[in-house]
């Protein structure tokens, strides 16, 4: 166990492994007992996320991507199923995982405002880390590595003793993405980085991203409900529904011709500006009917009260996710 | 019908606050025709809000002062109204959606009650309506907003409805009381994309359907562009251009609408875009001037001095850029 942990950790510093997933999830379940019944939030899902890409995990609120990421960062222990960083599964708790596993993964919240802690300061907010894990211990060495973090996100030294409500709310965002980069992680789960952001800030927070990843060779799994933002910066995406995965391809191949009922209706849904990304959007998906209650999830395909092609097998038979083409999986009895 | 339905000259508003003078909204100018939907896009903290809490009269009085301007509303000014009058152009003039549903609604009452409520007072002026009445209405009003089963939902409280079901129960009580004006306030920002579709085009379908005119405010510049007739763009207290809808998303002239509009992500995969740099400045001391001059890439010395006018481009489309001024008639004064 040992060997294998310092194999996985060992990897950046030129030993290759013969695996370049960086992370895989195997029938990934994860449910929370409450007093009205089982909420099922995550519910049997597989994807893997490969080395030094962008992996998008899209959904509407309810379907479970946060669940996702906060039980691969270890907030959750997950009910069933497997993942693995690299080789070595890492599905158990998080007070039980090493602490150079923890510094591998990190996660950025939503919400700037609430996840960094309003009574400290910017430069004791980016030293927790580096207390915590017990790195540059010299007082020296931690001033320049905070220091550089800061420069790393493009911010002036000046921000060192500033509190998160005298800055912006992008500055904020910037400051959360510098904090999870303190430990040197190879993967970082962005749970919905910018959409609590305008347009304008979003738009340079991403570029920061992109610029990042390739500076420091990063894995990201970003979740977001933006398809849109998604077809800039993912290289493939899986859409969640209730707890399912329900597609998922290669981002190109996926925007060209989305098959799934529900993928086709949250397409047509996007808001565009221009003709030829309105000639993009499936025609005659249009929106109807809200996201049913985890609780009582409809029987059979979970999307078969919204769907406008619903089939009499929709509502008996839960399908399973089949390849359509060349990696591109959908879970519909249309494709069977 | 002749001339507009409101109009807003020159609306300058300031904030009192232990730091000093907030200067918020600084001479905003825009009108509303009869059967017009209007757009207004700015990023966040550009002054959306107030403006439209500034129409409806519904700002802190303690801390806002409105220094000078006039909100013309069918040719009366509102900020000259007595309480009376307010409160009629409230009941029968104009409404507004407010951006998150849950807090627009009252939680420890039922949707019922709500609703009866304003039915109940809609009527003060005419004849008393019985109990029987104003169900029927109740139960009518829910179903023109596409509400299924409105009889279950009258007698549930706002908990027991998801986001979407409340922001349509919320559509559903100012069309009641809207007959010719319903401010729209980012009424899909805290909900689903699906959802938030179906809501916009919910909305587009009534105002048309009543004949109303729609004040529109948005982050997604993609709805804006699908439901208004002309929009605004607005930025750090006042309009920078205004044009047609479509002709604004094609050919926006001001640097700052260019840059926003650029920032959209496009379905199409185009790569990322740039962003603007800056952010917006304080309110605490606006840049004097042009407020965008600073994040500016055009900036002249006159941005710096001057607070740039509207300039007539062509048909409606005005612009407020010094690089504009060449041969081209000021609007206004």
């Amino acid at each position: 166990m040992v060997i294998k942990l310092r194999v996985g950790f060992l990897k950046k510093g030129g030993i290759k492994l013969v695996s370049n997933n960086i992370l895989t999830v195997k029938n990934l379940k994860k449910y929370f007992y409450t007093q009205q019944g089982i909420v099922k939030a995550v519910n049997d899902i597989n994807f893997t996320v490969k080395e030094g890409e962008v992996f998008g995990l899209v959904g509407e609120s309810g379907s479970g991507k946060s669940t996702v990421a906060y039980t691969l960062v270890g907030l959750y222990q997950p009910t069933e199923g497997e993942i693995s960083y690299y080789n070595q599964n890492i599905s158990i708790e998080s007070k039980k995982r090493s602490k150079t596993l923890k510094k591998e993964i990190q996660i950025v919240f939503q919400d700037p405002g609430t996840s960094l802690n309003p009574m400290r300061s910017i430069y004791q907010i980016l030293e927790l880390p580096l207390k915590v894990f017990g790195l540059f211990k010299n007082p020296k060495e931690r001033n320049q590595k905070i220091k550089k973090l800061l420069s790393l996100i493009g911010l002036p030294e000046d921000y060192l003793y500033k509190y998160p409500y005298m800055i912006g709310e992008g500055e904020r965002q910037m400051i959360a993405i510098a904090r999870a980069l303190a430990t040197n992680p190879s993967l970082i789960l962005l749970d919905e980085p910018t959409s609590a952001l305008d347009v304008s800030i979003q738009a340079k927070i991403i570029n920061m991203l992109l610029q990042l990843q390739k500076d420091l060779n990063l894995s990201y799994l970003f979740i977001t409900h933006d398809l849109s933002l998604m077809r800039n910066i993912a290289s493939s995406v899986s859409i969640m529904y209730l707890g399912k995965i329900c597609e998922s391809a290669i981002t190109s191949k996926f925007f060209r011709n989305p098959l799934h009922p529900y993928t086709q209706m949250l397409l047509s849904s996007v808001p565009v500006l221009t003709e030829e990304e309105e000639k993009l959007k499936p025609r005659k998906a249009k929106s109807t009917g809200e996201v049913p209650s985890a609780i009582n999830i409809p029987s059979g395909c979970s999307f078969h009260s919204r769907c406008t092609k619903k089939m009499d097998i929709c509502s008996r038979e839960d399908p399973v996710l089949v390849e359509v083409n060349k990696e591109h999986f959908v879970r519909c009895h249309l494709y069977k | 019908m002749k001339g507009n339905l409101l109009e807003i000259k020159n609306l300058t508003l300031h904030f009192k606050e232990y730091r000093g003078l907030l200067k918020v909204l600084d001479r905003v100018n825009f009108t509303v025709g009869y059967k017009e939907n209007i757009g207004i896009i700015g990023e966040a903290a550009c002054g959306k809000t107030t403006t439209m809490k500034a129409i409806m009269r519904i700002l802190s009085m303690t801390s806002a002062k409105i220094t000078q301007g006039e909100i013309l509303f069918k040719g009366r000014d509102i900020l000259k109204m007595n309480g009376a009058e307010i409160q009629e152009i409230r009941r029968e003039g104009i409404s507004m959606i407010f951006q998150d549903p849950t807090a627009a609604l009252n939680p420890v009452f039922t949707i019922k009650s709500q609703i009866n409520n304003i039915i109940k007072y809609l009527g003060r002026q005419k004849k008393k309506l019985t109990k029987r009445e104003i169900k029927a209405q109740g139960i009518k009003i829910l179903s023109d907003v596409m509400l299924p089963d409105p009889e279950r939902i009258l007698e549930s409280y706002p908990f027991q409805l998801s986001g979407g079901m409340r922001q349509r129960i919320c559509i559903a009580i100012a069309l009641l009381s809207s007959h010719n004006l319903l401010i729209a306030d980012e009424p899909g920002t805290s909900l689903d994309v699906t959802i938030e579709d179906q809501i916009y085009r919910l909305l587009e379908d009534v105002a048309k359907e009543k004949q109303i005119s729609m004040i529109f405010i948005s982050h997604a510049l993609g709805v804006v562009k699908n439901i208004t007739n002309r929009t605004y763009v607005m930025y750090a207290g006042s309009m920078v251009e205004v044009a047609k809808t479509a002709e604004l998303f094609t050919n926006c002239l001001h640097p700052y609408s260019q840059a926003l509009i650029a920032s959209v992500p496009k379905l199409t995969g185009e790569g990322t875009p740039q962003g603007i740099q800056g952010s917006i400045p304080g309110y605490l001391n606006p840049p004097p001037g042009c407020r965008f001059s600073p994040r500016c890439s055009h900036a002249m010395p006159i941005c710096k001095a001057k607070k740039p006018p509207f300039f007539n481009i062509k048909d409606g489309h005005q612009v407020a850029c010094w690089l504009f001024k060449k041969g081209r008639d000021q609007v206004g004064k």
